[in-house]
């Protein structure tokens, strides 16, 4: 078991290799890679049991454009090696722009089109009840995602069918492409859209290693699944990146790098 | 005759018995599909999703990426519809997942909205799905047992109509299948599905004016580029009927085939001609839109 600090230190290698990627590569989505840091520190680090490949947890990344945060979680938990973060987006990597598990075999489902991600984990959860293999299935969801329709009928689907063992984290960043999320289509209260639909709703900050672990703690399960809301920052970590939509897709030239790279050190020390 | 649907159903329920991993999506329409066959034989391995074809298109994703082999089965129409749902969630994921499309073409009176009419044309530009439409029921036996034993992305189009059997007890489908089944030597017609039926009819009725082969194309995707040349490179004339749109259907994949390989004839596509289709009987609708043995019979008619 790694304590906070020490899953605080991951989280900051974390970022920069999300930095390297994103510099090295030439694009990538920047902010909401940064937002889900801590998300996927703690569930690789702390939750996930993915030893055996033919029996483990799953982990589907539905915002699929976040994925240099998943490849660079992958690299420092040591399922791909670091120098191929340099990789990302170009011809011939394993490392696509969104996920491609026919090129990466240790990501659970390739993703991309928004909205798809929950059904796939739901399909999951079913495949496992069969099995009677009582491995759990987690899903990342950004707060734009769910504007989607798509994911509402698999939240209704869930709600009667799966229990505990499906966790849905929604990034809730306030951002999407363009702009807030609140001035393209306001989701409202969405704790009580959860609730509504027959889930066990969990509001956290989705930057705070000791609320995401309390939030994902198998002691607080209930037969219903379990949507976890993260309070999170695009970008966060970055100070010019933070809250900042710019971020959202734009390229970080060598002057941004090293300054972010700059404020990732100052933020260990 | 029998209704195809009625031989899917039963079939997949004797499938279901051998192959322990064959689970079943329905979005209510079980029992017009005939996939209520196997909910009741298997209530364990059978999943009602309601009335949202995206989440059961990933949700069978999900199944398959997961051990098992889904069974989706829909209106064409509708299934069809959530192509970018069977595009990201299956077809990039090689989530070997079997999609069912039934209510193809002239249905019946539901009308337009209803029927298949593009399915075909979606389905096979879907990167690694495999689309097959079976005409008769031995063939449609031969179709569900090959998919339920294979571990390939399938969509299979299964007509509403009523059809009688032109193959053997022995036959056996495998992809890339494709049948002579009138021999002619002056022009060649290429059909799929229901509308064959009507082909041969007409290739009998013009036997003494006109020398008809009619080929049968259950395999679109694989489709046996060798079968089509070599059945069209010694004819007068090539035609196509389809109860599907004459855009992206079997007449397009004949046509690039002729095309690709230098198969230097007229090729004449009929079908529906970028259009829907109206609510009436089926056999009205195939009098109607010219695909019935009458209207193949005068279309070929005049161009001889």
């Amino acid at each position: 078991m790694k304590t906070n600090s020490e899953l605080i230190t991951l989280s900051n290698n974390i970022r920069k290799k999300i930095l390297d990627s994103l510099y090295y590569g030439g694009s990538g989505h920047a902010g909401s890679s940064m937002s889900i840091v801590e998300i996927l520190t703690v569930l690789y680090f702390d939750k996930l049991n993915i030893e055996n490949p033919n029996n483990k947890d799953r982990l589907i990344l539905s915002k699929g454009h976040a994925v240099p945060a998943l490849y660079a979680t992958l690299a420092e938990y040591g399922l791909i090696e670091e120098k191929e973060l340099k990789t990302l987006r170009k011809i011939g990597s394993r490392l696509q722009g969104h996920p491609d598990r026919r090129m990466l075999d240790c990501l659970d489902a390739g993703t991309g089109a928004l909205g798809q991600g929950l059904s796939i984990a739901i399909g999951y959860a079913i495949a496992n009840k069969l099995l009677k293999n009582n491995r759990d299935v987690y899903c990342i969801l950004g707060d734009g995602e769910i504007q989607e329709g798509q994911i509402w009928e698999a939240a209704m689907y869930a709600s009667v069918n799966i229990g505990s063992e499906l966790t849905c984290i929604i990034d809730h960043n306030k951002l999407q492409n363009e702009t807030w999320v609140s001035d393209t289509l306001d989701l409202g209260d969405i704790e009580k859209k959860w609730n509504s639909f027959g889930w066990k709703v969990s509001v956290i900050d989705g930057h705070d290693i000791e609320q995401i672990k309390e939030a994902f703690s198998s002691e607080k399960k209930t037969d219903k699944p379990h949507v976890v809301i993260a309070k999170t920052i695009k970008g966060k970590g970055i100070s010019f990146m933070e809250n900042n939509n710019e971020w959202h897709g734009k390229v970080l030239n060598l002057e941004f790098y090293e300054q972010a790279k700059k404020e990732l050190k100052e933020n260990n020390n | 005759m029998q209704a195809l649907r009625d031989v899917f159903g039963d079939t997949l329920v004797q499938c279901g018995k051998k192959n322990k991993k064959l689970v079943a999506i329905s979005c209510d329409l079980k029992e017009a599909t005939r996939l209520s066959k196997f909910f009741n034989e298997f209530p364990e391995r059978s999943f009602e999703v309601g009335i949202a074809e995206a989440n059961a298109v990933g949700i069978a994703s999900g199944l398959a990426l997961g051990g098992f082999r889904p069974i989706i089965s829909s209106f064409g129409a509708f299934i069809t519809g959530k192509n970018v749902e069977i595009r990201t969630s299956i077809s990039y994921n090689n989530a070997p997942v079997i999609i069912i499309g039934t209510h193809g073409g002239l249905i019946g009176p539901d009308g337009a909205t209803q029927s298949g009419l593009q399915d075909i044309s979606i389905m096979r530009t879907i990167p690694n799905i495999q689309v097959f439409q079976p005409s008769s029921p031995i063939q449609t036996k031969s179709i569900i047992e090959h998919v339920c034993n294979s571990n390939d992305m399938v969509y299979v189009r299964i007509a509403r109509n009523k059809v009688p059997e032109i193959y053997e007890e022995t036959y056996r489908f495998k992809p890339n299948s494709s049948h002579v089944v009138y021999h002619g030597k002056d022009i060649t017609v290429f059909s799929s599905g229901p509308i064959l039926h009507s082909c041969i009819k007409a290739a009998k009725d013009l036997k003494d004016i006109v020398s008809i082969k009619v080929c049968d194309i259950p395999s679109l995707k694989p489709v046996n580029e060798d079968f089509v040349i070599e059945n069209s490179i010694n004819s007068n004339l090539i035609f196509t009927f389809e109860d599907h749109n004459v855009f992206g259907g079997l007449g397009s994949i004949i046509s690039e085939i002729i095309t690709n390989n230098g198969v230097k004839k007229k090729l004449l596509r009929f079908g529906l001609n970028d259009e829907f289709i109206v609510s009436g009987a089926p056999d009205e609708l195939e009098n109607y839109f010219h695909l019935d043995s009458e209207g193949i019979k005068n279309t070929i008619s005049k161009y001889l």
